[in-house]
């Protein structure tokens, strides 16, 4: 029987040793890889959200080492805790789990990576970031720019066509522009005359931290209308990426469904991927009223969509944010996000000062959930589908599968850049 | 999902390979994109865009189209060429980038004629609602006359100058020596269908 087992143990080895997919001669010789499946949260911005679970969710079930699937103490784990790989070194080796929670916004989240801030409950380990990093989060992380999204500034209801400059976006935020005839639509014909309500937005978004910077000096913070406060609470910005609360709003007088909440002298701003993909967060119901996304009618109040603006000095320059202007960077309000993680877990390879080697490895942590973060990050900065694993559902490359997630939620991939599908800040 | 399966390309054009029946009721495609080049623009014109597309129409190109039972717009059309336009009155009208061969977003699929097997390309028009109104246009490749050059050379002679016959000779008149060595006139004979 014990000759049986083993020429069976041996056979189901041959088997599986027939899909070993080698890591290439350039893989450093330390990697991320403890044979133990780590169960790793991240956390932080909200625009980023939907696509890094989608991420999550194809690196979760990338092929790795062959498991334990009887009925033992190590169900679950890598068969055969020795050096020889049981299964792909590419996918995800020690089948980690990562699961990211939900979010506070950019800054809370990153923060929450970095001695001395807030952590996260439950803790996180890795962060989610809609913003880049400064000098003094630098210090402690790295930042790595998977892919590409746009600021795209919109008005409401029957306010559309708007060409508006950097500006006049100044402007409007210190409230030195105030009326809607100071402007003009992209024909150049005046709006008429109707005060202009501009908001703010969650001061820990990474979606404001970018509209702020093209807007600096002003802030949206200064003159930006926050929601009616719900007593006892003070009066709070919207979160990011969702009209519904603008379009609920009172207004100050607390009454709905006069001239301070006529929703159609609104301006505001959202990711341009979230506006692209999700109708049910750029439009909604006037004065509370609830939107049905299927049949595009409102419970009560009217229907009341977000319309796109054109930026640019002029009507004739110009330009809409899409895919297009995103990759040509003609459209002048564009962003990369990010996933970060601290720099002991991973680095890109080669680090001197803020300058990376080549990519694609990634170094840092050898063990634990840091290590798993490690082969986690590298696994989303390969940039061909020849340097990763094939999905064993779909027979896609993970390069093809990574940049689907990134399309299907409205982003751009990130351009190649020193060995790395990855900006890489450090 | 409405399915364009035409579409009008118009004006002069070189002969072109599978011109296809008139005319679409949403989108005009009005001139041919270059079977030669890897990228060239197409204008195309939109009328009565239905109100559910939303302030903007969105314009991909695809190597696919809905009536494949396979079609997803995230697989199928190339990403990162999408663009967008607004529309204003129910119209709107776009210069288009389309590229002929591999996508531009990770070149493992494509379209046109310098791709392998040719398989049709098509622009993808969507607004708001998503995949339920989308509409699709089939891209139309063909010879595209490259511009003419004239070239015209023009040589003014000076006479030979005067000799006197007195002795003390008289002052010669001076002509400017206007000697135009050559002219080359360049036009460019611009395909009416190709004006923007």
């Amino acid at each position: 029987m014990k000759i049986k087992s083993i020429i069976g143990t041996l056979v189901a080895c041959g088997s599986v040793l027939s899909f070993v997919n080698v890591a290439s001669a350039s893989e450093p010789p330390d990697t991320g890889w403890d044979q133990n499946p780590d169960v790793v949260i991240g956390g932080g911005s909200d625009t980023t959200y939907n696509v890094m679970q989608r991420l999550e969710v194809l690196y979760n079930g990338a092929p790795g080492c062959s498991i334990d699937k009887g009925e033992t103490a190590t169900k679950g784990k890598c068969i055969d805790p020795t050096a020889a790989a049981t299964g792909a070194t590419n996918g995800n080796y020690d089948h980690d789990l990562f699961v990211g929670a939900t979010p506070t916004g950019s800054s809370a989240g990153v923060d929450a990576l970095r001695p001395g801030f807030n952590q996260y409950v439950p803790p996180i380990d890795y962060a989610r970031s809609s913003s880049s990093g400064n000098a003094a989060r630098l210090a402690d992380l790295t930042y790595w720019g998977y892919a590409k999204d746009a600021i795209a500034v919109i008005t409401f209801g029957s306010r559309s066509n708007l060409c508006v400059s950097q500006a006049q976006l100044q402007g409007i935020y210190s409230l030195t522009i105030t009326n809607w005839d100071q402007l003009t639509d992209c024909n150049g014909a005046a709006y008429a005359s109707a005060p202009i309500i501009p908001w703010a937005m969650n001061s820990a978004s990474g979606t404001t931290a970018s509209f702020n910077t093209f807007i600096a000096p002003v802030s949206s913070a200064t003159n930006g209308r926050k929601l009616a406060p719900v007593p006892p609470s003070a009066a709070v910005a919207p979160f990011e990426n969702d009209v519904k609360p603008l379009l609920a709003d009172p207004g100050p007088d607390g009454v709905i469904g006069n001239a301070d909440d006529d929703e159609n002298n609104y301006i505001w701003w959202i990711s341009y991927a979230a506006h692209l993909r999700y109708p049910y967060v750029k439009n909604g119901c006037s004065d509370g009223g609830s939107l049905n996304i299927t049949s595009g009618t409102c419970s009560s109040g009217t229907l009341i969509n977000s319309n796109l603006a054109k930026i640019g000095s002029t009507p004739g320059t110009a330009v809409l944010p899409s895919a297009t202007t995103i990759n040509n960077n003609s459209y002048p309000i564009t962003r990369t996000i990010y996933h970060v993680t601290r720099n002991t877990d991973a680095d890109c390879f080669g680090a001197s000062g803020s300058t990376c080697g080549a990519g694609p490895e990634v170094v840092g942590a050898d063990t634990g959930k840091g290590g798993a973060v490690r082969e986690f990050t590298e696994w989303l900065c390969r940039a061909t589908n020849a340097q990763h694993a094939v999905n064993p559902v779909t027979g896609l490359g993970y390069r093809s599968e990574i940049l689907g997630a990134i399309n299907a939620e409205g982003f751009q991939q990130a351009p190649l850049t020193n060995g790395y599908r990855c900006s890489v800040q450090t | 999902m409405r399915f364009k399966g035409t579409a009008t390309v118009l004006g002069a054009a070189a002969l072109v390979a599978g011109l296809s029946a008139p005319v679409s009721a949403s989108a005009t495609i009005l001139n041919v994109a270059d079977q030669a080049s890897a990228s060239s623009v197409i204008n195309i014109e939109m009328t009565n865009l239905p109100a559910s597309f939303g302030s903007v129409v969105n314009i991909e190109q695809c190597w696919k189209n809905d009536t494949d039972p396979t079609f997803n717009a995230i697989v199928h059309c190339d990403q990162s060429t999408a663009d967008n336009q607004t529309i204003v009155g129910g119209n709107a009208t776009k210069a288009y980038t389309v590229f002929n061969g591999p996508d531009l977003n990770l070149g493992e699929n494509g379209c046109g004629p310098l791709f392998a097997g040719a398989p049709q390309c098509w622009i993808r028009l969507s607004g708001d609602s998503g995949n339920a109104n989308d509409e699709f246009y089939p891209i139309v490749y063909g010879a595209v006359a490259p511009p003419t050059t004239t070239t015209t050379t023009t040589t003014t002679v000076v006479p030979p100058a005067e000799v006197p016959e007195a002795p003390m000779g008289v002052l010669l008149p001076l002509t400017a020596a206007a000697l135009i060595g050559g002219t080359v006139v360049v036009s460019r004979r611009r395909r009416s269908a190709s004006a923007a």
